[in-house]
């Protein structure tokens, strides 16, 4: 028997952990709300049943509004939506799992109450069985179960045996016939305020009625937050963690980058020492490995800031943030609630942009999408590092931090700091609105989960080494070509790689070089910027591959790249190409899911140019001034 | 004046009376729904330095714009935190 069901729960209730328990699928599940912005489908088997799942984002309620919400409202309810017919999500379900964290009860069981007052079938599951037990809390659940009249479990997602019972309770299920449209009752007809204060009052007797013995305070969470969400100490520690996270890019990571070029370089002579064919010898050493190996030498500052999100994330630290930061934000006409896809943004901009779905108000989200390019997502880290390591000495410290890593800070904080001039004139001059409703839940503190972490850097790792094996391998092996091509006739009479200016790719350079002269930059440097549009970490190969022919041997390393950008560029060349990045359009990719979520052309145009007038403004005045 | 979430003093408890109908209805419902309902208990937990307020509601800690605080009269202060008022209220 199949059974089509339907994951559905208030939000930072549990629902992906369950989903990733029920199917042994690893997405994100995280310590604060509005992780699920996607639907997921997986399936699973019970002893007797085949069971096909999708996983919706989190709801308050079925009267939502924003834009994550009404996507598992129009689903439940079996009304229209744009983009559920996108995903093609039109089948029918049979049943509902109503995800809720045991917990809180007292205020996520009005989700369940509207399920019930509108003959939507489904099983109750409370999760956090653990967390609640801990603090005391004992349901009668039998009895419960038998008053409602449907199924309700209480379980730990993160638990073994918890899911065991939850397989069973569904092949207990007799069948279920798919849940008939007409049959769930006008949302219109019962909901209004009376409607809602009555549900609080009926959760309120239900409780009352069960509990056995009634959950205690979260203390630990209160003692911590009394610290961290006070104005003056929580705000100071918040900008130490962030600079601790630079401060970490850069020492912690170097080791590891060492070792990384040090096995590169080895692959590269090796190759060079092995294969006697010179044109193969040449496209391996120079196109391939010098390409991939110049960005997958960034690997572990990337995993790294990875590392970083994810335990801000799982900790339940993000949501802190968000408070924090509410007051800044909103001078800038933005909810607090804005920083969330804009911190996400700084590990990649598309799940970033892709959260600003759980923003209730329309422009609000459509402002945090703009800006959103401006956060300096990980594909900045090898540019920002390899020019910063050629304008500072990483000895040199200013206190603790090291100087590079402030750079580096700065440079985050510019990128941000002009986010926020963009959202206060989109949000007051465009959009001409303020008004948004700050209600935000506070998720209690957990220890990040070692299989948690392990799953998002592997997942962040696998994505990027897939990139590198991909679109930047690809991108490397073209300007390769470039490079390599028309080949010249040497004077014993053999083909050879033409002088750099005379191939394909110096021709380019040179001809597009007018434009970009102005921020100092020669054709060399004009040539290695065309692929840096299709994903900015290709720059750091480009400019390898560029520079690669002709380079003296005692320099063929790639960490002395560096080394020879300084001696062919001066300071301020460097740091208007820096400037540049930090507000450059982003990759191809991202400009895609700007138009997937913004339903067409107009936003990601609008996006691109503006964020490449910023780029070359900024460069260009960086320029002269310095 | 009315006394609304705003203008309590910290660590109060406090019972909701009524949500303002000076609130749009779709902040009404927002409100509601977040179990800011008639009757329901509120303790203020922290409430300065241009940061949102911070409550407890229904067990749950939360975070509430000063402005939509605003639509929250509230009756009921806990006579012994009216008495001992917190070093850091504002009134």
């Amino acid at each position: 028997m199949s059974l089509n069901v339907c994951l559905i729960g208030q939000p930072n209730s549990g629902k992906t952990a369950l989903f990733n328990a029920l199917t042994g699928q690893n997405f994100k599940s995280t310590n604060y709300p509005g992780v699920t912005v996607e639907c997921r489908i997986g399936k699973f088997k019970t002893s007797q049943k085949e069971i096909e799942i999708i996983d919706l984002p989190g709801l308050y309620s079925l009267d939502s509004y924003s834009f994550d919400e009404s996507i598992a409202r129009d689903y439940i309810l079996r009304k229209s939506n744009k983009f559920l017919s996108h995903l093609n999500l039109n089948t029918p379900y049979d049943l509902v799992f109503l995800i809720l964290d045991s917990t809180r009860l007292t205020k996520s069981l009005y989700l369940a109450l509207e399920f019930k007052k509108l003959n939507i079938p489904f099983i109750l599951i409370l999760n956090m069985k653990d967390s609640a037990t801990q603090r005391g809390q004992e349901i009668n659940i039998d009895a419960w179960s038998k008053f409602w009249n449907i199924k309700i479990l209480e379980i730990s997602a993160i638990n073994k045996d918890s899911i065991q019972s939850l397989l069973t309770a569904i092949d207990q299920l007799d069948v279920i016939a798919p849940v008939n449209p007409s049959y769930i009752k006008d949302i219109s007809q019962v909901k209004n305020t009376a409607f809602i204060a009555e549900s609080f009052k009926e959760i309120d007797q239900i409780l009352e009625k069960f509990t056995i013995s009634k959950i205690k305070p979260d203390t630990k969470t209160a003692r911590i937050d009394k610290y961290l969400l006070h104005p003056v100490f929580g705000t100071l520690f918040m900008i130490v963690i962030l600079l601790g996270l630079f401060q970490l890019l850069f020492t912690v990571s170097a080791p590891f980058q060492d070792l990384i070029s040090t096995g590169i370089d080895y692959l590269s002579q090796l190759t060079k020492d092995v294969i006697p064919y010179p044109l193969l010898r040449d496209f391996l050493s120079d196109g391939v490995i010098a390409g991939v190996g110049s960005v997958i030498v960034f690997l572990p500052q990337i995993l790294f800031l990875s590392l970083f999100i994810i335990i801000l994330e799982d900790s339940g630290y993000l949501a802190r943030v968000a408070f924090l930061i509410d007051g800044f934000m909103k001078r800038l006409a933005l909810p607090g609630k804005a920083i969330i896809p804009l911190l996400s943004s700084h590990a990649c901009a598309i799940p970033g942009i892709m959260s600003a779905r759980t923003l209730e108000n329309e422009s609000d989200r459509l402002t945090t999408i703009a800006i959103a390019p401006l956060t300096a997502c990980s594909a900045r880290i090898p540019v920002y590092t390899l020019l910063i390591s050629t304008l500072v000495a990483p000895s040199i410290y200013f206190g603790p931090f090291s100087v590079q890593a402030l750079i580096m800070f700065f440079l985050y904080m510019l990128g941000l700091s002009f986010g926020f001039i963009v959202a206060w004139i989109l949000k007051k001059k465009v959009f001409k609105s303020s008004a948004y409703h700050l209600l935000l839940e506070l998720p209690p503190y957990r220890l990040p989960m070692l299989k948690n972490i392990i799953q998002g850097l592997k997942f962040r790792s696998m994505a990027f080494i897939k990139k590198a094996g991909g679109v930047i391998l690809v991108l490397s092996i073209f300007l390769w070509l470039l490079i390599y091509f028309p080949r010249v006739q040497n004077t014993e009479g053999s083909l050879e790689a033409p002088p750099i200016e005379q191939s394909y790719a110096g021709q380019l350079g040179i001809a597009i070089n007018p434009i970009f002269a102005p921020l100092g930059m020669d054709w060399k440097m004009s040539t290695a910027l065309i692929p840096s549009f299709a994903a900015r970490e290709v720059m750091v190969a480009s400019l390898a591959l560029v520079n690669s022919v002709g380079m003296e041997k005692e320099e063929e390393g790639l960490l002395d790249l560096h080394k020879k950008i300084q001696r062919e560029y001066p300071m301020d060349t460097i740091l208007a190409l820096l400037i540049w990045f930090v507000f450059a359009p982003q990759c191809l990719s991202t400009f895609a899911v700007i138009k997937r979520e913004t339903h067409g052309m107009k936003w990601p145009l609008i996006i691109f140019s503006y964020t490449l007038v910023l780029a070359y403004t900024m460069a260009l005045l960086t320029k002269a001034l310095f | 004046m009315k006394t609304n979430l705003n203008n309590c003093p910290i660590k109060s408890l406090l019972t909701i009376e009524q949500i303002s109908s000076a609130a749009t209805p779709e902040c009404q419902r927002r409100l509601m729904q977040h179990g800011l309902v008639v009757g329901s208990t509120v303790k203020i937990l922290q409430r300065d330095w241009g940061l949102p307020l911070l409550i407890e509601i229904r067990d749950v800690v939360m975070a509430i714009g000063k402005e939509e605080s605003r639509f929250v009269e509230v009756k009921d202060f806990s006579p012994e935190i009216l008495n001992k008022p917190s070093p850091n209220k504002k009134i």
